[in-house]
């Protein structure tokens, strides 16, 4: 079951922006369980970006919109994959992201 | 003491079901009555697209109500009781200068009620022409919070849904 109203207003909602708001949303939950298991706060992840604290904090808390570059700092710094480009196969330091599990392999 | 109802007001998604609340003398359910207006207010249409895809799609079906979605107002929440677990407070859309605010009480990560909200134009909700909808939803949020620990609401956590003690759907406080 769906509101009325919701789905009147979901059916007229392009594509573009469902798309947007799932993916931005993605990458804020991503670089927070990210940090929850290497146990840092924002400030510790700031210091070794050599950022300000509220720098981080503007990415995460909405106020400051992510790039691209500031998602491939965000990745180097944690040593994970943050954004997976289907057909790719990227490395993040020495590990390599395999585009269609999105799982982390070590490099041989 | 006015009369209001629990109602569903969407279960499609894999992680979460949405509840909203309606007056007793209401035809709408708040939550509709916000999209409703705001959807008709051109400047608002795409935002109004934007937070229903971010409630529907990314607490609904990706993430469920995680923390870090939902921005909880721990200072302003003056009249819910300090026992109460329950979180009310917005959902937390990340974009910056975002002009649409809803309400909502946290229930569980799977369950979650939405009453109404507006347009945050002020720093604070003191300040902000939403203080009228904060201290409305927080007054549903008090008598819901007691109705739980009451045990006149039952909160069905695996099946994600709300129930009267009555086993019933249909919930009126």
């Amino acid at each position: 079951m769906r509101s009325k109203v919701a789905q009147r207003i979901l059916d007229k909602t392009s594509p573009d922006v469902k798309i947007f708001v799932r993916l931005y949303a993605d990458i804020v939950v991503r670089v927070n369980e990210l940090m929850k298991e290497k146990g840092w706060t924002q400030k510790e992840l700031a210091e070794k970006m050599g950022k300000k604290p509220s720098e981080i904090n503007r990415w995460l808390k909405g106020e400051h919109n992510f790039t691209l570059r500031s998602i491939a700092k965000l990745e180097a710094e944690l040593g994970e994959p943050i954004l997976s480009v289907f057909g790719s196969n990227r490395h993040v330091d020495d590990k390599e992201i395999t585009p269609d599990t999105k799982q982390i392999i070590p490099s041989s | 003491m006015n009369t209001f109802v629990i109602e569903l007001w969407d279960d499609e998604g894999s992680l979460c079901t949405f509840y909203s609340v309606k007056w007793d003398d209401a035809i709408d359910n708040e939550t509709d009555i916000f999209f409703d207006k705001y959807d008709n207010i051109p400047e608002y249409e795409e935002a109004t697209g934007e937070l229903l895809s971010f409630i529907l799609y990314v607490i609904g079906d990706d993430h469920g109500a995680k923390d870090e979605l939902f921005n909880r107002h721990e200072n302003e929440v003056v009249g819910l009781p300090v026992k109460g677990k329950l979180k009310l407070g917005s959902f937390f859309y990340h974009y910056p200068q975002f002009p649409l605010r809803i309400y909502a009480l946290k229930i569980t990560q799977n369950i979650v009620i939405l009453f109404n909200g507006g347009v945050k134009d002020g720093d604070t909700n003191q300040t902000s022409s939403l203080n009228i909808r904060w201290k409305e939803a927080c007054s549903f949020a008090r008598r819901i919070d007691e109705a739980i620990r009451a045990k006149w609401i039952i909160v069905d956590e695996a099946n994600h849904v709300l129930k009267s003690s009555d086993n019933d759907d249909e919930i009126i406080l």
